[in-house]
């Protein structure tokens, strides 16, 4: 499972974070001082991605960057700073991304997720509900057994899995899947939904007004 | 400039015309003289004549010559005396219409009339007509005597008449009017050339005075004037330069309202996003995620509470805006008693729940005060040195200051002069959770600033704070 620093001094903020990264397969560890943070890393904690805002007492997010570089540990800024100069600054120095307040918590996951997958941290191997899910190899087994699937169902399957128990709207799963550009209708999503739900027997419920969402303990 | 020439114009105009009526009125007044003393002259010439002439005539005078006799006898002793003038001026002697000695170019009885009065004596003070003629020409004084005879009969009456010729006089004159002319035109001028000059001069502040008021009409208001001088017009410029400098003052006072509200406005916005994006992000994640039960009650209760910030932030945003706008303070004087007994049931209480030592005294000093205002600093204090954890708070009036010291957590030296900033605390972790938005002392400061008073604050990290409010006296 992927360890996710997070750095946010509003303890509302941070819970709301980690509730959502937790649901979605995450390990989440919530500090809320960047001196915490770097006595964290100092000690030997190692994590997959940090999450900082970068107004915290003690060492900023923009002091925490350099640590967390040398550590190899993708950074993705979190913060209400919308200036350019902030946004450069960071992103110059390394940081992988920078998203501004308020954000929407889907919007982070799916970042997440690209950075993981940039740095290869994402998991290979996705165990949800009793199927395997190798993502190198393009197969899902259940019980060993593979299950055929067509390349875009695969896809989807992936991202549902990877953002588990989160809802996520027709628009973006089709950006997702079948990419920005893709001009057709988002019925063809409900209809590899459909599949997706017949071939693999996952609980893929439809939250009304917002999306698809695959649910999992 | 037109205001220049306009006054010049007038100045010389007035001048001109004294000098001119200066001039014409010596000029005649001079001339009258002139011809008087020729009038007078000739007179007199012609009394110290006849006298002779008469004073002679009687000692000679013989009744029993004859005509022819007495003719010659008359016209010599006259030759002789007329022989005697001084002046050029011509005698002539007549009987009635007969000439009976005249060798100048007139004939005065044409030109003057005498009357005929009885026994007139050259003694005796009668009219002496006299006139000044223009013959071909030629101006000529005239003056006559009648006499009715030599004696005490009224023989031989005759006239004597004296004639001058006086152009020489005339001619004076005028030379002294033509004279007169180039002086008064000289004059005139000079005159003219002086006063524009001065006139110039005199208003240059004035063209200067209009160069700024034009400027500062187009908004460039930091030009003044140097003032040289102290006629009106200097004070003028003085006037419009303490204008200047009110309206740069005023204009200054103005930006740094407007910049700070900017600043309020920006600070404040910085606050409402950390509400939002946990309301938003809350009834987001209740919407599309999958929650325990546990996490689904805690996310409903942050958005209570966040909401529930957000009121507060509006209301403290609110209570701020109205201050600085709203009406003036109620500063009355009021004994310090009386603002105690107003909080006191209030902070007791809390301080009681607490364990915390709360001491109040100078109750009996009397401070020009807002009490209400007062009371919401001051709770609002009592507050901030609860929340710091103090365990003795003391609420002390002296002479005109109202102190509210403690000896909790204390304040950064660094921070103590950003503490009265819009939203800004010093443990901002530990005062958002109990509740706080950050304008206690911000709103301290507009109502010491609304009493015309002044906000001390002096603190020690660890060592407690002091909170010190000095009264205007």
């Amino acid at each position: 499972m992927n360890r996710i620093l997070v750095v946010e001094d509003e303890e509302s903020l941070s819970y709301l974070i980690c509730i959502n990264l937790k649901m979605a397969g995450y390990e989440t560890h919530p500090v809320y001082d960047g001196n915490d943070a770097l006595a964290l890393l100092q000690r030997g904690e190692r994590y997959d991605l940090a999450i900082l805002d970068i107004m915290v007492p003690g060492m900023n997010g923009f002091e925490l960057l350099a640590p967390l570089n040398e550590l190899n540990i993708p950074v993705i800024y979190l913060t209400a700073k919308n200036d350019l100069e902030s946004k450069v600054r960071g992103l110059t120095g390394g940081a992988e991304d920078y998203i501004v307040k308020p954000f929407e918590v889907v919007e982070l996951l799916i970042r997440i997720e690209k950075v993981l997958e940039r740095h290869g941290a994402n998991e290979k191997c996705i165990d949800i509900s009793g199927l395997r899910i190798n993502v190198e190899e393009r197969s899902v087994k259940r019980d060993g057994r593979v299950i055929d699937m067509k390349p875009r169902e695969f896809d989807l399957l992936v991202v549902l899995s990877r953002n588990r128990n989160v809802a996520l709207s027709r628009e973006r799963l089709l950006a997702l899947v079948w990419g920005e550009s893709y001009l057709g209708e988002t019925r063809t999503v409900d209809v590899h939904i459909a599949q997706l739900r017949k071939k693999t027997g996952l609980t893929i419920v439809s939250i009304p007004k917002v999306g698809y969402r695959l649910e999992h303990e | 400039m037109k205001l220049s020439s306009k006054l010049t114009a007038y100045a010389v105009a007035i001048m001109a015309a004294a000098i001119l009526i200066c001039s014409v009125l010596l000029l005649y007044t001079s001339a009258k003289r002139q011809l008087k003393n020729v009038r007078d002259g000739g007179i007199a010439e012609l009394k110290m004549l006849v006298a002779n002439f008469h004073r002679e005539m009687e000692d000679v005078w013989d009744y029993h010559a004859s005509d022819t006799v007495r003719r010659s006898t008359t016209l010599y002793v006259f030759r002789k005396y007329i022989s005697l003038s001084s002046t050029g001026a011509q005698y002539a002697l007549y009987a009635g219409d007969e000439a009976l000695y005249n060798e100048g170019p007139l004939n005065p009885t044409l030109l003057l009339t005498l009357e005929a009065a009885p026994y007139a004596s050259a003694q005796e003070e009668i009219n002496w007509p006299v006139d000044i003629v223009l013959v071909e020409g030629r101006q000529y004084v005239v003056a006559g005597n009648w006499a009715s005879g030599f004696t005490g009969g009224a023989e031989y009456a005759h006239q004597v008449y004296l004639v001058r010729d006086v152009t020489d006089v005339y001619s004076s004159i005028t030379k002294m009017a033509l004279s007169f002319l180039v002086i008064t035109l000289v004059t005139i001028i000079a005159a003219a050339l002086l006063t524009r000059h001065s006139l110039k001069r005199g208003l240059r502040q004035l063209k200067q005075l209009q160069n700024n008021a034009t400027a500062l009409a187009e908004g460039k208001y930091n030009q003044r004037i140097s003032v040289v001088g102290h006629d009106e017009i200097s004070i003028l410029a003085d006037n419009f330069n303490a204008m200047a400098d009110t309206l740069t003052s005023h204009i200054e006072k103005l930006n740094d309202i407007a910049e700070q509200r900017k600043l309020l406005i920006a600070a404040l916005t910085h606050e409402l996003k950390t509400p939002m994006t946990a309301i938003i992000g809350y009834s987001d994640t209740l919407m599309g995620t999958r929650l325990t039960e546990a996490d689904r009650t805690k996310a409903l209760e942050y958005i209570n509470s966040e909401c529930k910030r957000l009121e507060r932030l509006s209301q403290k945003m609110m209570h701020l805006i109205m201050l600085e706008d709203g009406e003036p303070a109620d500063v009355q004087p009021h004994k310090v008693s009386d603002l105690f007994t107003a909080i006191e049931y209030t902070l007791v209480e809390v301080a009681t729940s607490n364990n915390i030592d709360l001491a109040f005294s100078g109750g009996d000093v009397v401070l020009s005060m807002d009490i209400d205002m007062i009371s919401s600093i001051v709770i609002n204090l009592f507050d901030n040195a609860c929340k710091s954890g103090a365990q003795h708070i003391t609420i002390e009036a002296i002479d005109n200051k109202l102190i509210v010291d403690d000896d909790g957590g204390g304040i950064p030296a660094d921070e103590l002069d950003r503490v009265t900033q819009p939203f800004y605390m010093v443990n901002k972790a530990r005062s958002k959770s109990e509740g706080s938005i950050g304008l206690g002392l911000a709103l301290a400061s507009l109502i010491v600033k609304l009493h015309r008073a002044h906000l001390r604050i002096s603190s020690e990290l660890g060592n407690g704070t002091t909170v010190e409010i000095e009264f205007a006296s």
